[in-house]
This record gives structure tokens, C-alpha cells and sequence, in this order.
């Protein structure tokens, strides 16, 4: 999974590329792969403050996709991170919506991240 | 009732042969005779002879009478003539001339007291088919009269396989043609012959109660061997079922001939011919279809509530393989508004390559216009595409189009990539101009749902399978999608556990939360084991036919 640690005025940011969709299929390989950064040396030393996935090559997210949304956010109230997505997909949108999780985490779209 | 009855055809003894020409009109008691004589005694005689072996005499005594009984204001419908040749006036002669003009079919006896050879010549040139002279026995009478009767059937049923032999190539000039079309029963139809010859025909025969019979086929091979099948069989089937046999006989006959004689040439090298043939009697008065099946894709129904498939039952492989065939009957009475979907084999292996459902790809190509070949790729499709689809209730268009139906089997969850792929290009074939966000909500509920059935309905088991099937309503524009497992379902506040979903960051309920929130309606039947969603198509789209 690409990744970068980020510098920003507000604290460090792990950005993380989601490769694709995030759905049945595919998250639990995205979970491990998340997983395996937080436990990086790097990422340990930069006490990161955001967790951004960037999730413009996504057009899909199904519920097992928005369950690992919900444990990240979650591990990011243990650990003292915020959760924010980067979108491009007006579907994806409309689900983070209609299932509240805007409310809970940072949506940005594409053309403002 | 239409045309099948109900029990098995028996088996053809392996010996048998089967008569190539069309079963004998039985001779019926009533088998009308007309009798032209002047001489009112032997006029008399005459009828009593005829009366004692079987018939039923009409008596002329002149050939100006005949001519009157003869016009069609009269519809006579003899079988054969007997008349007298000396008669004052115009004489058996004029009236064998006469037949000639009126009806060429009807066979003649002709009644001599002479031997002269040039009037016996003159009379075979005018198509008199007996001579038995003056005075005559009895049993010679008889053997005139059935051969009469004989050389009658025999004119008649030439005549009728002209004009057989000229529909069915009318119609098959048509279906030569690449394309889409509305015969006049209201049956639309689309053909895309990858061939010259052989291949998928269809066949329409309007029967005497009014029912209509479609035979879809497809010879197997694309040579004039199989050509020749192809319209020898639609020639047989169609006179078979004209003189009133089963459409099971023609079925069981055809078999008999392709393995008993066709196929049995195996020194030629040629590979078995076989056909799938699909025969189906439609009842429109009472809504009621009779389907028997060797070999085909089985016929479909769509537009009413739900879409089904009549199954094949018995052996339903095709003509030309076993000489023993076995075929059910399967039968259904309709919902109004619902249409017959038959497709021949060509059709399912074109979806199977372009991965679309074949219902979508049926009708895409049943719609008119000049895109639908194009967008359906049939140029690179590898055999010929026969579809047609028949309204239960003549020129009235469906209610619904069934676009997709299958199954999906409890354990197949690990597939649900490749599903969502098939649902995709079936959207987007069946209607190109669905919005991208409307196809992504589609693909996520559709995934959702068939998820929560194989994994909760059918507890992830082989042997149990969700039911999805897809439809475009025009009237409503809307697509409609119901959603079936086995499971008992169980019932659900979506909406209480959205909030709950939310507020403790629990994980379940999302998907169904998703499958309930995001569709235009959604609402769950028997308990929740069968979900009924509908999603708009948003303006502006191309107004759907």
C-alpha cells in the first residue's frame, strides 16, 4: 500500500492509497496492510494525528468496507488520531452520508485534497 | 386445452417406419360423393351402390346442375366425382373440363358404356383418375371410388405444401435477413444468422381453435445437409399439425426419420444431424401456454409479477440423438400483460461471452432501431441469435422486462466480484444511458442483499440458493429488483438500527441498512426473506420504449 507520513500545520498525517474498492473482497487485505503501518517504527516515532485514506480510485464501499471505517475510528479515539477520507466518487458520498459516517469523520473531495 | 394432451408419446418401436408423406385422411361415412348422371334410374342405382359402401351421394342430372353444386358459393366439399359420359347437352367430358377450371384437385370417375381409346385419352388428358365401364359390379365401383378419393387426397395435399413450402420461405427470407421485426400475430422477433444456411428458424402456425403454435429450432451444422433438414422439418410440421396430428407426432416422427434414416448414411463421414426444437401453443383467449422442449433453451416468461422459466421435464434432448424420445407438456396460465421470451442457443453462449444476462441481451436486440446489433457486439458472435418475444395478449407491450435472473448458491459468497460484474454490463446494456451514481447504488444494494442471503438465508451452503431477478418497468421508469432466499428472514427497524449502528459503532446492520436506505423503495416480504427494491432512473434519460 502507498503511503506517506505528511507534515501538516495541524500534525502529522499518515496518508494512506487505497487501492481500488473498499468491499468484501478487498478490506481485509486493506486492514492488514493499515494494520502493518500503524506498527511501523516510522509511523511510532511521528505520533501521527490524522489518518488520511485516499480512496480516489474507490467506487464502491459496501458495509463491510464502512465496518473498517468504523474500527479505525474507533482505534483512533484509543490511540488519539482523526479518521479523514479523500473521495471522488459521488456514490461513495452519498453512502457516507446516508450512513451517518460524515458525522464522525473528515470527508474531502477529491478536488480539495 | 390447446393442442398437447397429456400423456407420454410412446416409444417408436426401433423396426417401425414411419410413413414420409402426411398421415391418410381417414375416409369419414359422410365422404361426399357428387353423382352426375341424366338417366334418373341409374342416377338411383347409383346412390343406393354408394349409400351401401359408406358414402354420401349428391345427385346432378345434368353438368349444368353439377356446375351449381360445384361453385364455392356452395362450398361443396367433395371428394370425388362419378359421372356419367353420354349425357345429352354438355356430356362427362365438359364436366371433367369444368373441374379443371373449378377445382384441379377434386378427382373424377368417369362411366363409360364404350372402350373407344380416343375418348378414354381424352379423358385422362382431362384428369379423370377411373373408367370403369357400363355395366359394373359392385366391387369394381368401390376400388374406383377409393382410388378417386386417393388421387383427391393426394392433389389437395400438394397443393396446400406449395403454399406451405411458399410461407415458410417467405418467412425464412425474412429471417434471413439480420434484424429485428414484428410479424403480424405480434410476435417480435430478431435474427442474426452467422450462416447461409441451416441454423435457427422459427416457425408461426395458426391453428384451427384459434391457438397459435411457435416452433423456435436450430439445426445443428451449416451445410445443405443441414438446410435441407431445417426446411423439410418446417414443411412436415407444418402439414402434420395442419392435418390435426400432436405436435408430439411431429416431434416423435422427425425424431425417428433423422435417427432411422437420416443418420444411419454414416459412411459419408457427416457428423449427426440433431435439432432443438421448442414447440409452444398459445392460448390467448385463456392465457394458457403448453411448452414441450427437445433440446432448447427453455421458453421464459416476463411482465407480470414475477418472471419464471418453464422447466424441462423428461428427457429434453433433442431430435435426432435416441430413437426413443420422451417430451412433457409443461403448461402455465399467465398474468395479463405477460410475454414469452424464447431464444435459441446462440443467443445464451453471446451473453455468456459478453457476460450479460441473456434476458438483457434478448432485449436489447427486440428493441427496434439500428444500435441494438451494435451495442450488443453481434458481430463477433460465434453462431446464429434467434430471439422473439410473444404478448400473451396480442399488441399490448410489456408491463415489465425481465433483465436478469439467476441464482446464486450459499457459498458462492467469495464470487460476489464476478456477480457484481454480470449485474453491471447487464444495466449497462439493457439501459446505456443509467447514470454512473445510480449504477453504483444498484451494484452496492444488489451486493449487499445477495451477501446478507447466501451468508444469513442460506447459511452458506451449496445446496441453498438466493433468487435475484432484475426488471425495467417503462411506465414507471424504474428498475425493479427482488431479492430471495430460503431462510425464515427475520424483521428489521432499519431505520432504529441505523441510529444504533451509528451512535455505538457496533458493526452489524450496515448492509441491510444500505439495501433498506439507499433505493427509491424498498420493502421486505415474507418476514424478510424476500427483499422488493426499485431504483429510478433520474431525468433526463432517453425515454425507455
Amino acid at each position: 500500500m502507498k503511503h506517506e507520513l505528511v507534515n501538516a500545520p495541524d500534525g502529522v498525517r499518515l496518508s494512506a492509497v487505497v487501492p481500488g474498492d473498499l468491499i468484501t473482497t478487498t478490506v481485509e487485505s486493506i486492514r492488514r496492510d493499515l494494520h502493518g503501518l500503524m506498527e511501523e517504527p516510522a509511523v511510532k516515532r511521528a505520533r501521527i494525528q490524522c489518518v488520511e485514506l485516499d480512496l480516489r480510485q474507490a467506487r464502491m464501499m459496501d458495509s463491510a468496507g464502512l465496518n473498517l471505517l468504523v474500527s479505525l475510528v474507533k482505534l483512533g479515539r484509543d490511540l488519539d488520531f482523526r479518521l479523514r477520507v479523500v473521495i471522488a466518487n459521488a456514490s461513495l458520498q452519498r453512502v457516507l452520508q446516508f450512513t451517518r459516517m460524515d458525522k464522525l469523520i473528515e470527508i474531502v473531495p477529491a478536488t480539495a485534497a | 386445452m390447446v393442442a398437447f394432451a397429456t400423456a407420454l408419446y410412446p416409444r417408436c418401436p426401433m423396426n417401425s417406419r414411419l410413413p414420409i408423406s402426411p398421415p391418410p385422411v381417414p375416409e369419414t361415412v359422410s365422404a361426399k360423393v357428387l353423382v352426375v348422371d341424366d338417366e334418373t334410374i341409374s342416377r338411383r342405382l347409383l346412390e343406393l351402390h354408394l349409400r351401401r359402401l359408406g358414402h354420401t351421394p349428391v345427385l346432378a342430372a345434368s353438368v349444368a346442375e353439377a356446375r351449381q353444386l360445384l361453385s364455392p358459393d356452395a362450398r361443396p366439399d367433395f371428394q370425388r366425382v362419378l359421372t356419367d359420359f353420354r349425357m345429352p347437352g354438355e356430356n362427362g367430358m365438359d364436366l371433367l373440363s369444368l373441374l379443371q377450371r373449378e377445382d384441379p384437385t377434386l378427382a373424377c370417375v368417369l362411366l363409360t358404356a364404350t372402350t373407344d381409346r380416343q375418348i378414354v385419352l381424352d379423358a385422362l388428358r382431362c384428369g379423370a383418375c377411373d373408367f370403369p365401364e357400363k355395366p359394373f359390379r359392385q366391387d369394381e365401383l368401390a376400388a374406383s371410388l377409393q382410388k378417386a378419393a386417393e388421387a383427391t387426397r393426394l392433389r389437395r395435399h400438394n397443393v396446400a405444401t406449395e403454399a406451405d413450402a411458399l410461407s415458410v420461405g417467405q418467412l425464412q427470407q425474412r429471417l434471413l435477413k439480420s434484424g429485428s421485426g414484428t410479424l403480424s400475430n405480434g410476435i417480435t422477433y430478431c435474427h442474426h444468422p452467422r450462416h447461409e444456411a441451416g441454423g435457427d428458424f422459427l416457425n408461426v402456425v395458426p391453428l384451427d381453435d384459434g391457438n397459435i403454435m411457435v416452433l423456435v429450432a436450430d439445426v445443428s451444422g451449416h451445410d445443405l445437409r443441414a438446410a435441407f433438414i431445417s426446411t423439410y422439418f418446417q414443411g412436415i410440421a407444418r402439414r402434420m399439425l395442419q392435418c390435426k396430428a400432436d405436435v408430439r407426432q411431429v416431434l416423435a416422427f422427425f425424431n425417428h426419420y433423422l435417427v432411422s434414416e437420416w443418420n444411419t448414411v454414416s459412411d459419408t463421414g457427416h457428423q449427426t444431424t440433431s435439432i432443438a426444437v421448442c414447440a409452444l401453443v398459445l392460448d390467448r383467449a385463456n392465457r394458457q401456454v403448453t411448452v414441450l422442449n427437445a433440446g432448447a433453451p427453455p421458453p421464459r416468461w416476463t411482465g407480470g409479477r414475477r418472471p419464471g422459466t418453464f422447466k424441462v421435464e423428461g428427457g429434453g434432448h433433442p431430435l435426432g440423438w435416441f430413437d426413443a424420445i420422451e417430451l412433457s407438456p409443461s403448461e402455465s396460465v399467465l398474468e395479463p400483460g405477460s410475454h414469452l421470451l424464447l431464444w435459441t442457443d446462440g443467443l445464451e453462449d453471446h451473453a455468456e461471452q459478453l457476460n450479460v444476462s441473456p434476458h438483457a441481451l434478448a432485449y436489447r436486440l427486440l428493441q427496434p432501431g439500428t444500435s441494438a446489433a451494435h451495442d450488443c457486439q453481434i458481430e463477433s458472435a460465434k453462431d446464429d441469435i434467434l430471439a422473439l418475444r410473444v404478448g400473451v395478449t396480442p399488441r399490448q407491450a410489456p408491463a415489465a422486462h425481465t433483465l436478469l435472473h439467476d441464482f446464486y448458491r450459499g457459498n458462492q459468497t467469495n464470487e460476489i466480484d464476478r456477480f457484481q460484474d454480470r449485474w453491471e454490463r447487464t444495466l449497462k446494456l439493457s439501459v446505456p444511458a443509467i447514470p454512473d451514481e445510480l449504477m453504483d447504488i444498484i451494484l452496492l444494494c444488489l451486493r449487499e442483499a445477495c451477501l446478507n442471503g447466501m451468508n444469513h438465508g442460506c447459511g452458506r451452503r451449496e445446496d441453498l440458493s438466493v433468487e435475484l431477478f432484475l426488471a425495467l418497468e417503462p411506465a414507471t421508469n424504474r428498475i425493479h429488483a427482488v431479492i430471495s432466499d430460503p431462510g425464515p428472514g427475520h424483521c428489521f427497524d432499519w431505520q432504529r438500527h441505523v441510529t444504533a449502528a451509528l451512535d455505538s459503532l457496533i458493526a452489524e446492520h450496515r448492509g441491510l441498512s444500505l439495501i433498506f436506505g439507499l433505493p427509491a423503495s424498498a420493502k421486505a416480504e415474507a418476514n424478510g426473506s424476500r427483499l422488493v427494491l426499485a431504483f429510478e432512473l433520474q431525468p433526463p434519460t432517453t425515454p425507455l420504449p
